[in-house]
């Protein structure tokens, strides 16, 4: 299954971290709609846990952890009542 | 799930490291969602000052003036210590845009109120 390439809008977080990886998290999901997938590529270590809490806290779905070459890919979807 | 989450600082140009990474926590919050408050107590309160944070650059992490202007984009609240803004001979003309003045009250209303926090 190809979901990456299915992603309606990708995220490019680099080697961003804690509080600012998720404000681009909110930024970005903020201007999709609901159903609407988001695609982020992340180096951060910690990238994994922070992401699925902000999902769990948010009101959104971490659908897939895609890892590659480099670094960790991550698809998500925002919820119907995503509150960011 | 708590939905007030309070972030007190009490450090600012004194301990630049501290004070970066608690704004940092601040930004998570309130990009997660929860309705965040900045307390700015004690030294801290300098940062509510103009021109004080931008004395501030640590380095991996994104200047103190614009971690201050992202969390009040995204609605975040900072809350200066009335007491210790006087003390240190500040009046509400030196405040930054976005800041307020508050008292003690105020700080255990909201954490009174479903809130948690951490303090830096």
């Amino acid at each position: 299954m190809r979901l990456p390439s299915r992603a309606d809008q990708t995220l490019d977080l680099g080697e961003q971290g804690c509080g600012q990886l998720v404000m681009e998290l909110m930024l970005a999901m903020r201007a999709l709609a609901p159903g609407q997938t988001l695609l982020v590529t992340t180096y951060d270590p910690a990238a994994a846990g922070d992401i699925a809490a902000w999902c769990r806290m948010t009101g959104n779905t971490l659908r897939q952890i895609l890892p590659d070459s480099s670094g960790n890919q991550f698809l998500l979807q925002k919820g119907p009542n995503c509150r960011c | 799930m708590l939905n007030n989450f309070c972030v007190n600082l009490t450090r600012s140009t004194d301990d630049p490291d501290r004070a970066t990474v608690a704004m940092v926590v601040a930004n998570a919050a309130v990009a997660s969602g929860k309705q965040t408050m900045v307390f700015l107590s004690s030294e801290g309160v300098r940062l509510a000052v103009k021109g004080i944070a931008d004395q501030i650059s640590e380095e991996g992490f994104q200047p103190m003036t614009t971690l201050l202007q992202n969390f009040l984009a995204a609605g975040g609240s900072v809350w200066v210590c009335s007491p210790c803004f006087k003390k240190r001979g500040h009046t509400e003309g030196d405040l930054i845009e976005g800041a307020s003045i508050v008292g003690g009250a105020k700080l255990v209303e909201f954490l009174s109120n479903d809130g948690t926090g951490v303090s830096y």
